[in-house]
């Protein structure tokens, strides 16, 4: 058991490919941490130089008090959980388990014994004997697994586990993975690129983008609180909806038109749009509009007259009134998922606009819709994919959910 | 051999009658048209035309065996008496046996190809050649009964075994032969372990290497490599590449490394590197990763190149007759050789052919014991494992 501490950590492929960039974590003792990202964002890069599989360009990683920048992978105490479970096909399960224990010389009815007990914990026990030939995928999932408790090493280590297995089994070795890890409480560092694994699994959720940590935190506070656009869309299913716009003032109060920024222009003339004041900008589209509630306008004050980017999640989209705005969209697919259903819309701007809303009966495809907009959880971001969430500027706690 | 004929020949004469040389012809060409006819295909009828060659270099062999039994006046007067007593017109029982036998192949190949649901191209041949040859061993049997020629066969071949020295030459052989497929085995996967597994600058540059000296025929360095190891040597370990069998085991390894690297490489790479990691972070170390993972895994690959080297060096012929002089090194394929040469004029062609024989069994009881293997081993990377 052991923290382990990444500072600075660079790596730099031949060809001057930047695949992970000056990374700072502090992984905790017993923390369970998942790296999320889409591919190619440097989370399995950052996993594999923890391993001591990939050569650190620059930085430091620590685990424990030990800096193990140079320390071949079988001295740094860690396991590891590979995507194609990685068992030595020549061996038997039992075999595969304790071959990491013979390697270290461990007495032989210590490795009986350990091998006994991580077979009980992951109900393999019957599967002792058999090659890997023989199993099913889940089998072999809980084998490799097994091989990485038996070790009992400071540090679990999983690249993508789960991702091999088919949906339900995922699912229910998510669960099995979170229970081992409560009982065992060892720090544990799994890399996924499913954001709803990463957000069941983890304490903490590391979301990555080209090599950069966008948001560490706990998984609540990600979705809640994503600091940029580029967090908010990834966790979150469905995605966010993202709309681009504009802050403006009329009649004295801040509110957000959504459209396109080409199509700006400066208010000249009183008769041009009588709400506006001369000299502000404004959009002649035929978007929506809606009001910025109170809480956000002392952060987006400055950004009046500016390119913003207005979020919502289709969770905060709804049929019904709860006192929010409403704006006007056509209803184009409806997809019932039981309890809840995607409704799939289209505003004059925005051809692709999702809310998830409890299961209706009686909605026309094709029709106009009033969706109601939560005023409390919108967010608004910077132009841009990784736009600052202009929303968490203010000291001000957002509406609990 | 006890086999009464008076059974056969109560076989009655209509069948004898069809039963000649060329109804045996007949018979497996219907067994080929059948075959064609089950399946149209350009595949089947190359396979077809490639078991008929099996069938000709096996009769050829039975041809080398039968000559190996009889004696030399035999075969001196008549070469092909041999053949002929074996294809005996007038003898009804050798006929009929003949007829059986060769019906029973061309039946045999039938059967095969509709029985195996999907044969591959090497099981086809395999097919059609153990067929071939088990009913030509069969009949060679039955017919054997009248064929008093076979008589001299131990005679023949124990002064083969004994005054040709053939025996000393098998030791000499089964050694080098023995010693080079494993230290070729042994160097050739640890090699390609590191040209494939490992990450070094220069590293494919020199697998291409290795490929490209695939391409320089052997004969052409034996002349410049007899020159250079002419006078080298090691005083205090008393060793030469000259009349060493140990100097010829390193020669013969040193050349089939190239192709030997080659065939394997393509089948480490299709080893996952995840093993290794995984192996890694077990603990174990460069040599451990190889000797504990990827070793046991290259097995049947390694096999497949043991059995290619094996049956090459086994009967090498060039680089052990200019690097062995001493007759008491010689290897049996040179010692054949001398044979030939020793009794240019005392023309003891049934022992030469008995020495053939020896030379050839250890090959094909290989290919026939593990032929599965070295089809398997062929395939093998061309798939994910």
């Amino acid at each position: 058991m052991a923290q382990v501490l990444l500072e600075k950590i660079t790596k730099i492929y031949p060809g001057g490919v930047k695949a992970v960039d000056a990374i700072d974590l502090h992984i905790a003792d017993k923390e369970f941490i998942v790296l999320v990202g889409p591919s190619g964002c440097g989370k399995s890069t950052t996993l594999r130089m923890v391993a001591g599989l990939e050569e650190i360009t620059d930085g430091t990683i620590r685990i424990g008090d030990r800096v193990v920048n140079s320390v071949p992978p079988k001295d740094r105490n860690i396991a590891m959980v590979f995507q194609n479970y990685a068992l030595y096909p020549h061996m038997t399960v039992y075999k595969n388990m304790a071959f990491g224990l013979k390697l270290r010389k461990v007495p032989k009815n210590v490795i009986d014994q350990r091998v006994m007990e991580a077979a009980k914990i992951l109900a393999i026990e019957h599967l002792l004997d058999r090659k890997p030939k023989a199993l099913s995928g889940g089998q072999r999932q809980r084998v490799a697994v097994g091989r990485a408790i038996v070790r009992e090493p400071a540090a679990f280590l999983f690249d993508e586990p789960l991702s091999n297995l088919d949906a339900k089994l995922r699912v229910t070795t998510r669960a099995e993975l979170k229970r081992l890890h409560h009982r065992l409480k060892t720090t544990t560092i799994y890399v996924t690129h499913d954001q709803e694994e990463a957000m069941t699994l983890g304490d903490r959720i590391v979301i990555m983008k080209d090599g950069i940590i966008q948001q560490a935190d706990t998984p609540l506070v990600t979705y809640q609180k994503p600091v940029n656009r580029f967090v908010a869309g990834f966790i979150g299913m469905p995605p966010m909806n993202f709309f681009d716009g504009l802050l403006k003032m009329v009649n004295g109060a801040m509110v957000f038109e959504e459209g396109k920024l080409e199509d700006a222009k400066v208010v000249t003339k009183r008769a041009d749009e009588p709400q506006v004041a001369i000299g502000q900008v404004t959009l002649p589209g035929n978007g929506f509009t809606i009001p910025v509630p109170e809480q956000l306008r002392a952060c987006l004050g400055a950004k009046v007259g500016k390119h913003v980017v207005l979020g919502i999640r289709p969770e905060h989209l709804s049929l019904t009134d709860h006192g929010g705005e409403s704006i006007n969209v056509k209803l184009n697919v409806v997809e019932p998922l039981g309890n809840d259903m995607d409704l799939y819309l289209e505003t004059v701007l925005h051809p692709h606009v999702v809310a998830r809303v409890e299961a209706h009966a009686g909605l026309e495809v094709s029709s106009q819709v009033k969706m109601f907009v939560d005023l409390k959880k919108i967010h608004f971001f910077e132009p841009g994919e990784t736009g600052v969430n202009l929303s968490l500027v203010s000291e001000k706690p957002h509406a609990a959910a | 051999m006890h086999w009464d004929p008076n059974i056969l020949a109560t076989v009655p004469e209509k069948i004898i009658r069809i039963a000649n040389p060329f109804t045996f012809i007949a018979w497996f060409t219907i067994g080929v048209v059948i075959l064609v006819a089950w399946d149209r295909t350009r595949l089947k009828i190359l396979y077809a035309v490639k078991s008929l060659w099996v069938g000709f270099s096996i009769l050829a062999m039975l041809w080398v065996i039968i000559s190996s039994m009889g004696t030399s006046k035999d075969f001196v007067q008549v070469p092909e008496k041999a053949l002929m007593q074996f294809f005996d017109y007038h003898n009804p029982a050798t006929m009929t046996a003949m007829a059986v036998c060769l019906a029973c192949c061309g039946g045999i190949v039938a059967l095969a190809v509709m029985l195996a649901r999907r044969p591959t191209g090497g099981e086809y041949s395999f097919y059609a050649g153990q067929g071939l040859l088990g009913a030509l061993g069969l009949g060679a049997l039955l017919a054997g009964a009248h064929f008093n020629g076979f008589d001299h066969w131990r005679e023949n071949y124990i002064r083969a075994w004994t005054i040709a020295r053939m025996g000393d030459y098998m030791i000499n052989s089964v050694l080098i032969s023995v010693g080079s497929v494993g230290l070729i085995t042994l160097l050739s996967a640890m090699a390609t372990y590191a040209l494939t597994k490992l990450e070094f600058p220069g590293r494919d540059s020199m697998l291409y290497l290795f490929v490209a000296s695939l391409a320089i025929p052997t004969q052409l360095i034996l002349v410049p490599l007899f020159l250079m190891m002419r006078n080298w040597h090691v005083a205090a370990l008393n060793f030469s590449f000259m009349d060493s069998r140990f100097g010829l085991i390193i020669i013969y390894a040193a050349l089939s490394l190239p192709f030997t690297i080659f065939l394997l490489s393509g089948f480490f790479r299709s080893l996952p590197s995840e093993l290794g990691e995984a192996a890694a972070i077990d603990g174990c170390g460069e040599f451990t990763t190889f000797s504990r993972i990827y070793f046991p895994l290259a097995a049947p690959g390694l096999t497949t190149a043991a059995i290619f080297n094996f049956i090459g060096i086994w009967n090498e012929y060039n680089f052990a007759l200019v690097f062995i002089t001493n007759p008491d090194l010689k290897t049996l394929p040179v010692g054949l050789y001398y044979l030939v040469v020793t009794q240019q004029y005392a023309a003891e062609w049934p022992a030469l052919f008995a020495g053939i024989v020896i030379l050839f069994v250890p090959t094909f009881l290989i290919f026939l014991i593990l032929q599965r293997q070295i089809i398997a081993g062929l395939t093998l990377g061309s798939v994910k494992g």
